[in-house]
């Protein structure tokens, strides 16, 4: 009970529901989103905007994960139960696997980052300034909150939308006719898309670290749910208006298909959407890296003694997260090993979920008594 | 104290983050607006790639001048090498407005430039991509009044190809990548060439995947774009002598494609819908007033319109043997894109039928 007047009494940590909604949003859309087509299209061919849908069972699954914990202990988050409930040693180590795959994860979002930076806008700027530019940015929106970021969320919720509204008129240049045949690539085909699109979805574990901090707990299920909604309707939509404008065939051969999209979008003096869509979407890459940056500082701060505040531990990492950034190729030589580093965490969250679930359910009712 | 902080870190943060770059004015940029490409014999029996391109100066006096610079080698890539070491001054590409590619070059397949078009971030997807008879540098250098550069006398010619003749839009660069390699769809592109008129559209290129395989006419081309694009717009006449005859502006609309299998035989329909306004009229009496010489009209313009249709449809599977209509297209989306069938092949061997239909929508101010 200590522990959860601590957390209501940090103000800076609490989160409305519209921040909520953004945050939970935001975790999941990031980076990746534009080259959502990129691993589901060689299984699900032009169905594949069935199979980012289908993704959808990934967030859904962990998000009633979540509400089973949730109802439990409505004011302590995972790293705090997994001590509580399996000791210092297993539950720290679980803890530590969590603080391993944030660490991981900031670095290949800040690699693909300068990798699509590069490639498309600033080719004069090393590696090294943009990782330098990038976490100090994100190291220091995350060393301020969670507020913070949420509100840095709330705004990249509405850039996000106001990057992919205008594929709309992609609609006029092309016909339906390229996502027919539909479901030929058959059940097998959509349901292998559909777990390749799980990796889209990755981010919203984050919420079984941050669901003490909604203000209004009887919302939980009806914010977190609006934010899963809103992201599928985004993988959806990306995946639909690509295989339309572009047909399969095409998409197979690009890696940011989604831009391939938005070169149909003419606006007047603008004469290249491309430079514009790239430099806004890495607003909304800071959002993901800054809250991802706050799911490595819970954990940090899991493993440190109170003394060391959020601010002081956030830009302790920062020289560690540019240095690993800058050797991400020597770290991480292959895709497949980042394929599997992905799949095994996938399990890992799915295991920690559910294995916590469980146990919530079965010793919390006893506790309370003692209480 | 703070204040100047925060002044002295945003600077040093700026040097840091420009330091290396080396930056050049505006006035000392060529902006590339065409790309070229040609092929060309050598007399040892090799080829030689050659790839001009047409760019802007700007002069102090606010003066514009056009030039094209070309580079010559084995292959695409050596080819512009060579060509960067004939140019002095800083350059930028993204702004092109056409890339212009010889028949040879295409003929011998294009491949290769897709390739490296579709890689380039600074590509311009927007830029129109054009067939041309001899070699791109000829048509660079060949000025046209009152333009400061040919890219841009083209780009003109591209905008406005849909007035007439029923050209649709679909000539760009994102649309050879969208139709070179997908199932059932083929890429046309314009052709151009210098006449004693000056430059102007000639016809159009037909394409088999990557490789040029014939170009056809002016006449030809309206009723292979009449059967392929939708919403496009051109002029319909019958003729039955030099002085008596019809002029119909017509619009298609609501172009639809079937594609059914009777008996193991791939079969098409293609129904059309031609509205539109008469614009000159000295072969039928009354079409205003009487309802009866509008119905025949309407009778006699469509059967015309299925002839020339069923003329071009033997001609494109007998002699060209390609399914330039993209019919390929419509049979993928209903009976499957995985299975890998030859649409060419099965379009030259396939019944086509189509039916066309038209209404008179208005006359004009009157019936002189």
């Amino acid at each position: 009970m200590n522990n959860r007047e601590k957390i209501l009494k940090e103000n800076d940590y609490n989160l409305t529901s519209s921040q909520y909604t953004a945050v939970v949003f935001g975790t999941m859309v990031g980076v990746s989103t534009i080259s959502i087509t990129k691993g589901i299209v060689r299984y699900a061919h032009q169905d594949l905007w069935i199979s980012t849908a289908v993704g959808a069972i990934f967030p859904i699954y962990i998000f009633i994960l979540t509400m089973v914990i949730f109802k439990k202990s409505p004011g302590e988050n995972i790293l705090t139960l997994n001590r509580k409930y399996f000791g210092k040693f297993a539950g720290g180590l679980l803890n530590l696997i969590l603080l391993v795959y944030f660490l991981i994860t900031l670095l290949i979002i800040g690699n693909t980052y300068i990798d699509m930076i590069t490639t498309f806008s600033a080719g004069f700027l090393s590696p090294f300034k943009v990782a330098l530019a990038v976490f100090a940015v994100s190291a220091y929106a995350a060393s301020n909150g969670l507020r913070v970021v949420a509100k840095v969320s709330q705004i990249a919720l509405y850039l996000t939308f106001l990057l992919i509204l205008p594929s709309i008129m992609a609609l006029k240049e092309a016909k339906i006719i390229n996502i027919y045949p539909v479901f030929e690539s058959g059940f097998s085909g959509i349901v292998n898309g559909g777990i390749e699109a799980f990796k889209q979805y990755l981010g919203i574990e984050i919420i079984f670290i941050i669901y003490p901090y909604l203000k209004q707990k009887d919302k939980m299920a009806k914010v977190t749910v609006n934010a899963i909604l809103l992201t599928t309707l985004v993988h959806v939509w990306i995946g639909f208006i690509s295989v339309y404008y572009l047909g399969s065939d095409v998409i197979l051969k690009s890696d940011w298909s989604f831009l391939l999209v938005t070169e149909s979008v003419t606006i007047s003096l603008i004469n290249n959407f491309r430079y514009i869509f790239i430099l806004v979407w890495s607003l909304i890459i800071l959002k993901s890296i800054s809250l991802y940056y706050s799911a490595l500082l819970f954990c940090l701060k899991d493993f440190t003694s109170n003394k060391f505040q959020y601010k002081i531990l956030a830009f302790v990492v920062l020289p560690l997260l540019v240095l690993l950034c800058i050797e991400f190729e020597n770290i991480f030589p292959t895709e497949e090993i980042l394929n599997f580093i992905t799949i095994s965490y996938e399990i890992y969250l799915i295991f920690l979920g559910t294995l916590m679930a469980i146990t919530v359910s079965i010793k919390s009712p006893k506790e309370q008594r003692k209480n | 104290m703070k204040r100047y902080l925060i002044i002295i870190t945003i600077l040093l943060t700026y040097m840091f983050y420009l330091y290396g770059n080396t930056r050049v004015p505006i006035e000392e940029v060529d902006i590339i607006v065409g790309f070229g490409y040609d092929v060309m014999d050598k007399s040892n029996g090799q080829i030689q790639y050659s790839v001009p391109f047409n760019s802007y100066i700007f002069k102090p006096n606010e003066e514009k001048l056009s030039v094209t610079k070309t580079g010559r080698g084995k292959n695409l890539t050596e080819a512009e090498q060579d060509r960067d070491s004939k140019v002095e001054r800083k350059y930028i590409s993204g702004l092109e407005m056409v890339y212009v590619i010889s028949e040879k070059y295409a003929k011998m397949g294009i491949k290769d430039l897709i390739d490296e078009r579709f890689r380039n971030t600074e590509a311009n997807d927007m830029a129109y991509v054009v067939v041309c008879k001899g070699n791109s540098e000829d048509i660079f250098s060949f000025q046209e009044l009152g333009y400061i550069s040919t890219s841009d006398y083209i780009y003109g010619l591209m905008k406005n190809i849909d007035g007439y003749n029923f050209f649709s839009q679909n000539y760009k660069l994102i649309d050879v990548f969208v139709r070179m390699d997908s199932k059932g769809r083929q890429v046309l592109l314009p052709y151009i060439e210098i006449s004693k008129n000056g430059l102007n559209l000639t016809g159009l290129a037909l394409f088999n995947k990557d490789k040029m395989v014939k170009k056809i006419d002016i006449k030809e081309a309206r009723i292979l774009n009449l059967l392929r694009e939708d919403n496009v717009k051109g002029v319909l006449s019958i003729r039955k002598d030099n002085k008596k005859y019809i002029d119909f502006y017509a619009k298609s609309k609501n172009r639809k494609v079937k594609c059914y299998k009777e008996n193991g035989k791939y079969k098409f329909d293609i129904n059309l819908t031609l509205t539109g306004e008469i614009i000159s009229n000295t072969l039928y009496e009354d079409i205003l007033s009487s309802k009866d010489v509008k119905e025949k009209f309407e009778k006699d313009m469509k059967q015309q319109v299925e002839n020339m249709c069923n003329e071009f449809i033997n001609k494109m599977q007998y002699q060209y043997k390609i399914d330039c209509l993209e019919l390929g297209r419509y049979g993928a989306a209903e009976f499957g894109r995985l299975k890998n069938v030859d649409w060419n092949e099965i379009v030259s061997n396939s019944e086509i039928k189509v039916n066309v239909k038209v209404m008179v929508e208005s006359e004009g101010r009157g019936d002189y």
